[in-house]
């Protein structure tokens, strides 16, 4: 190994301006004293010490590693689809089997989109039209809205639309 | 015990009756530069000790293949240095933190260090060191306490003598500031 000449070191630091001291070369970190008497002896076990059956699957190539997380990555996608499809299909269902009212009272708190739809042609969730009495409900709930926000219902109905 | 060169060294290594007594005497001639290097730049015993380990176990199992175009030595700090370096990246990916937090769990384990009376101005040294980009650390290290040459050094790192000998100069001035400080 051929080392820089100290001195040059020195010089290029004082060039510098630097004030690092030559004693902070030291090494101050603390360590037992018989740690490099007895590390080449450990390495020369390490060395010679034949890999582990057991962890064998550890030093496969990153490539056959790679297939098992990929497998657990494929499955936990499908599981995660299931479950959205489940909870969008429980929607459905739940939805379908209200009663109108409850029905309508369901959609305009969360889906605001076909609230407005039922709104402006009735009965477009069943394609019938909705009853008299379906409309009147609707008007009812359109005139609490109204209300509830200060507005006139007039306004209200221009605002929807 | 004859000091070996390293040629002497990897001739022994590769035509001697015995590779394991060869490979002994270069953990023995290197063990000390190599662990203070990966010391600094990790700072604790237990994971300097670690890729003390590893770096001679790759150098172990590649040592029959390496034709000493680089020299043993350069060689040597070079996979030492890319293990300290991925040693970090790792840490950083493992505690899920920016750089600087793992620069904060260096420096934390420094202050852990039980460090003497006479020694606080190296402490005070390496935790400026720790204050700079990785790159920069290593730079300084090499050149500091290792006193490389720039032109083995631009073989461990990649990088060209004029970049390198820029990059040691900034170092020292941001040492010196934080020293100040």
């Amino acid at each position: 190994m051929q080392k820089e000449n100290r001195e040059n070191i020195r010089k290029e630091l004082q060039d510098l301006g630097s004030s690092l001291p030559e004693w902070g070369k030291q090494p101050g970190f603390e360590l037992s004293q018989d740690y490099f008497q007895t590390f080449p002896q450990r390495m020369q076990q390490r060395i010679n010490q034949k890999p582990q059956a057991g962890l064998n699957w550890l030093r496969k190539p990153a490539m056959v590693r790679l297939v098992p997380a990929l497998a657990a990555i494929l499955l936990l996608v499908v599981i995660t689809i299931h479950f959205f499809r489940n909870n969008s299909q429980d929607f459905l269902t739940e939805a379908s089997e209200m009663h109108y009212e409850e029905y309508f009272a369901f959609v305009s708190e969360y889906d605001r989109a076909l609230f407005l739809e039922i709104v402006t042609q009735d009965g477009i969730f069943t394609g019938q039209a909705a009853t008299d009495e379906q409309s009147e409900m609707i008007i009812d709930y359109m005139v609490d809205m109204a209300e509830y926000y200060g507005l006139n219902y007039e306004d209200f109905i221009e605002d929807i639309d | 015990m004859k000091h070996l060169t390293d040629d002497e060294l990897l001739k022994l290594f590769n035509e001697g009756d015995n590779p394991n007594y060869a490979f002994n005497l270069i953990v023995r001639k290197y063990q000390q530069p190599l662990y203070w290097h990966l010391r600094r730049m990790v700072i604790v015993h237990e994971d300097a000790d670690d890729l003390l380990q590893e770096v001679f176990v790759k150098a172990w199992k590649a040592l029959e293949k390496f034709r000493g175009q680089s020299g043993l030595y350069t060689w040597l700090y070079r996979i030492a240095t890319n293990e300290a370096l991925s040693f970090l990246k790792k840490k950083r990916t493992r505690f899920m933190l920016p750089l600087v937090d793992v620069d904060s769990y260096l420096i934390e384990r420094l202050e852990a260090e039980p460090w003497t009376d006479s020694s606080q101005m190296e402490k005070k040294i390496i935790k400026a060191i720790l204050s700079l980009p990785e790159k920069q650390r290593i730079v300084f290290n090499l050149r500091y306490y290792d006193e490389m040459k720039y032109e083995e050094m631009s073989k461990i790192l990649g990088t060209s003598e004029g970049a390198l000998k820029a990059s040691y100069f900034h170092a020292v001035k941001k040492i010196e500031e934080k020293i100040k400080a």
